[in-house]
């Protein structure tokens, strides 16, 4: 594989902290140009894998590779290309934000005084910079972060957590932020968060770790796709509804999601041979008025909470179980 | 390499000149050495008292006066050298700098040789600060002459010359175990992620070090803590005139160097090891 295909390789990437697994067996392939969001519930190795991708944690078993070139070998030379925010973004309280940005942009090289302005304006903090660190706001140190990250131009940018502590204006900030890294710079973007409808709207590409472990990875638009074998209604009579639907042969399991006090009902029909056409059809000629009937649309929060809601397979494995 | 250290330098230097302790504790190390001159006389008058005796000491003059005044302010740049050096790297962890300055392109070996090199730059310029100062206020209050002995006063101990040359000789010697310090201080910092723990264990190690040089005179020899305030207490052997001092500090001067000198590069090599094999999470 050529510098260009992938940022970011990992193979068999494993981490144990004493007994306990927090990374197991991970492969990890991300596209250049890709923004890839990492999700999982808590303790599922997100951190400790951003972690192993940026040498700060060695991993006990496993390699990374970064832009080609194996992390452990090639250290200095990878992490030149690479920007992140790493859980609570963190500064020296004493100094402003402004020095805080200077300081990591000499130890990163190339960064001048305007390249410093233009990342404080970016992230909307412009007319702050020389206020001390101390005096900020969550949010506001969340942002400072990011432009840290970005600070010294990085093809890759790795945000743990990016959004923690955001106002809506902010989070939509950061949003378009990070398409804007992706879609007019080509950076490729690593996103670790919780807000599962930030990753649909923001990644094109999602990885959920569980346990250590990786149980989906895949194109958001795949993995979110309208499921035509499952039909969302909305009726105007669930009582009629659910018992005309049951008595259908060619219909599976019929769920009713929401009833509403008038006695209408969202229902989730699962197709067995019949078509949506014809149910809208069968449903309105045994009375009922059908306001709504589309397939199926799985968002992230419903593939996270299958995948999470399942036992734990290997989550906080020990050794030897 | 050296680039990168330089930079890491600066950096470093920046960081602790905006730290308000820092300009804090210079400007008490230098009222401490301005103030040598009454701080000695009141000694003196305190110990005559004590004694019963009338006058003062005989044998203090300008020179003992400087040297008395470079110690006392020594012992506030040793504390506060320690405070900065132990707090250096934990305070960082606490922070969550350690982990910003871990995951960009930085060889933790050389940002621990900046750390320690920025910290020892800038005591080390108190110290000369205190010396300076210290040699104003004991020209100003008794004068800075050839030693004589006070029973034979024509008969000159050691000249001007010789004893500027021997404060100035003083003085770079004490450069050494300062920075053997900040290197023992830099390591205890990174064994804790806790800013006041670090600084506990920096000075129980001293502590630890100085009451085994205390119990053992041999080991003694070869702690840099029992070297931190030779240099100027063979100065003030020397403006006292006791035999045989100048042997003494031409034999023991070079060992304060190097024995030091070991100590800084283990504390900062032990440092460096350890911060380069430790996860940062």
């Amino acid at each position: 594989m050529s510098d260009g295909d992938y940022v970011v390789e990992a193979e068999a990437l494993s981490k144990r902290f004493g007994k306990r697994w927090a990374v197991r067996e991970l492969d990890l392939a991300i596209a250049r140009g890709a923004v890839c969001g990492l999700l999982g519930p808590n303790g599922a190795g997100k951190s400790t894998t951003l972690r192993m991708l940026l040498g700060l944690v060695r991993p006990t078993h496993g390699a990374v590779r970064l832009f080609g070139a194996s992390l452990r070998d090639a250290r200095l030379h990878v992490l030149k290309r690479v920007g992140c925010l790493i859980e609570a973004p963190a500064f020296y309280p004493h100094l402003s934000g402004r020095k805080n940005l200077e300081l990591l942009g000499r130890i990163s090289g190339g960064v001048d005084a305007a390249r410093v302005q233009a990342c404080l304006e970016r992230v909307g903090l412009g007319d702050r910079g020389e206020d001390r660190t101390a005096g900020y706001s969550t949010g506001m140190k969340q942002r400072l972060g990011l432009a840290a990250a970005i600070l010294h131009d990085p093809e890759f940018v790795l945000l743990d957590e990016p959004l923690n502590g955001l106002d809506p204006p902010a989070v939509l900030l950061v949003r378009r932020l990070i398409r804007s890294l992706a879609e007019e710079e080509g950076k490729t973007v690593l996103v670790s968060s919780h807000m599962l409808h930030e990753v649909e709207v923001t990644c094109d590409h999602v990885v959920l770790l569980r346990g250590g472990r990786k149980v989906v990875d895949g194109k958001v638009a795949e993995l979110i796709k309208p499921d035509h074998a499952r039909l969302e209604l909305r009726v105007n009579d669930g009582e009629a509804a659910l018992g005309w639907l049951r008595a259908q042969a060619g219909v599976g399991e019929v769920e009713e999601e929401e009833r509403g006090p008038d006695g209408s009902a969202s229902l989730v029909v699962s197709l067995a041979g019949a078509e949506s056409a014809q149910l809208n059809r069968g449903l309105i000629e045994a009375g009922v008025e059908v306001s709504s009937l589309a397939p199926r649309r799985r968002s992230l929060e419903d593939l996270f909470a299958e995948l999470t809601a399942e036992p734990a397979a290997v989550g906080a494995e020990e050794e030897g179980a | 390499m050296i680039g990168r250290l330089w930079t890491l330098y600066r950096v470093e230097l920046s960081k602790l000149l905006a730290r308000r302790l820092l300009w804090v504790g210079a400007v008490l190390v230098i009222l401490l050495a301005l103030a040598g001159p009454s701080l000695s006389g009141a000694a003196a008058a305190a110990r005559a008292a004590a004694e019963g005796s009338a006058g003062g000491d005989e044998f203090q003059n300008g020179w003992t006066v400087l040297a008395g005044s470079v110690t006392r302010a020594s012992f506030l740049i040793w504390l506060l050298a320690v405070v900065l050096s132990a707090s250096s790297v934990a305070e960082e962890a606490s922070w969550g700098t350690l982990r910003v300055i871990c995951a960009r392109p930085v060889r933790r070996a050389e940002w621990i040789a900046a750390k320690v090199l920025a910290l020892w730059s800038l005591t080390a310029a108190i110290l000369l600060a205190a010396v300076f100062a210290a040699t104003a206020s004991a020209e100003l209050a008794f004068g800075l002459y050839d030693v004589v002995d006070p029973l034979f006063p024509d008969r000159v101990t050691h000249s001007f010359g010789d004893m500027r040359w021997f404060v100035l000789a003083a003085t770079g010697a004490s450069l050494v175990p300062l920075l053997a310090l900040i290197g023992v201080g830099t390591f205890c910092s990174t064994l804790v992620d806790h800013p006041g723990h670090a600084t506990g264990a920096a000075v129980g190690a001293l502590v630890l070090l100085s009451a085994a040089g205390g119990l053992s005179p041999g080991f003694g020899e070869y702690s840099f803590v029992d070297q931190l305030f030779v240099p100027f207490r063979l100065v003030n052997d020397l403006a006292n005139q006791y035999t045989g001092k100048l042997r003494e500090f031409n034999e023991d001067l070079p060992r304060v160097v190097w024995v030091s000198g070991l100590w800084a590069i283990a504390g900062t090599q032990l440092a460096a090891l350890r911060l380069t094999l430790r996860d940062v999470v």
